[in-house]
């Protein structure tokens, strides 16, 4: 077999690895959730007709078991706003909505809390909150 | 009648993030029933060996691979626990040793480690480690949630065996940019002092100590 190189074959690869990598930038833009903290709370309650923030702290085990979940409305939902305080270095916001246990998920409507769930629950029990607030 | 001994199993890359997922009916379970809390480490979550020698030095090791001399180790001297599958070396250290890639099957690796772990804990402490996710989620060789079904049968078939336990992933899953999320699963029979804060690595080993004297 020849060893010496085909540059047919050699534009074809780089054809193909410079198709890979769009593809790659353009799976990498997707809605995040975003990290909230006194600064931009507001600004990202008042700038989306519906947010959805969630309300965590780093010791709490069952905050990350529930990360994902928000994450992945986040896709799925890009009309949303969805967002996270850490509740312990952002006490006053955790406080002025009453923010008692951990996880808590807040539903937010034109600016006004309209909704919690409190605890790491499943996807269902957020969607469809998510849902009932976009008139689906 | 000897009485079980207590066993630290750790299992670098399990997270919290893929309970939901994955759904673990057992790690579930002492998720909901034992004490919890969650392993922040954002140090050392390059590498199992720094991790876990942290933990049995109980203090922070910053090494930055395997060793190739094993040094006294605290732990095992205070609590005279035999070491099973421990990533500080590699092949692994202690009484099962495979090597740290995807040449060992998870079903091979599960076997030999709950072997051991049975056979010792009636006489010892064990310190044992599995250490399939880490291994095959690093090559993304392997779909996650059979991994994950088939520690969590390793995980009922041990700690049904034994009253006191410290259940630790050093770090979460690896990421894209080759680490590991700086977050782990922490589960135990007993409860810890300060459980409003993250678990510490060396706190793990402190724990284990105390849950051995």
């Amino acid at each position: 077999m020849s060893t010496e190189k085909d540059p047919e074959l050699e534009k074809l690869l780089e054809e193909k690895a410079k198709k890979l990598l769009r593809q790659a930038k353009q799976q990498d833009i997707r809605p995040e959730v975003v990290h909230l903290d006194s600064k931009n709370f507001d600004s990202f309650i008042a700038s989306h007709k519906i947010s959805v923030v969630d309300f965590w702290a780093e010791w709490c085990a069952p905050c990350f078991i529930l990360a994902p979940i928000i994450e992945e409305l986040a896709q799925d939902y890009p009309q949303v706003g969805f967002g996270k305080v850490n509740a312990d270095e952002n006490p006053d916001i955790a406080a002025r909505y009453g923010v008692m246990s951990l996880p808590t998920v807040i539903f937010f409507k034109d600016g006004e809390p309209v909704d919690e769930v409190i605890g790491a629950v499943p996807r269902e029990e957020i969607e469809i909150r998510v849902k009932s607030l976009l008139g689906e | 009648m000897s009485k079980v001994k207590p066993i630290l199993l750790g299992i670098p890359g399990l997270s919290y993030s893929s309970f939901m997922k994955c759904n673990p009916r057992f790690l579930f379970m002492l998720f909901s029933s034992t004490f919890r809390g969650v392993v922040a480490n954002k140090e050392l979550n390059y590498h199992p060996a720094p991790s876990w020698l942290s933990v049995l030095q109980m203090d922070y090791q910053k090494i930055e691979t395997f060793l190739t001399q094993v040094p006294e180790l605290k732990l095992v001297e205070m609590t005279d626990s035999v070491l099973i599958n421990i990533p500080i070396t590699n092949p692994t250290y202690g009484e099962v040793r495979l090597p740290y890639d995807t040449s060992v099957s998870v079903e091979e690796e599960i076997k030999d480690v709950e072997g051991a772990i049975l056979q010792y804990v009636e006489k010892k402490p064990v310190i044992a480690s599995i250490n399939s996710i880490d291994r095959f989620l690093l090559q993304n060789g392997k779909d996650k949630c059979e991994i994950y079904k088939a520690v969590d049968g390793l995980v009922k078939n041990v700690i049904n065996k034994v009253d006191d336990f410290i259940i630790f992933s050093p770090y979460g899953e690896p990421t894209k940019d080759g680490k590991r999320e700086e977050y782990g699963v922490f589960l135990a029979s007993v409860p810890r002092p300060n459980e409003h804060e993250t678990v510490k690595l060396p706190e793990i080993g402190k724990l284990f100590l105390n849950i051995v004297k």
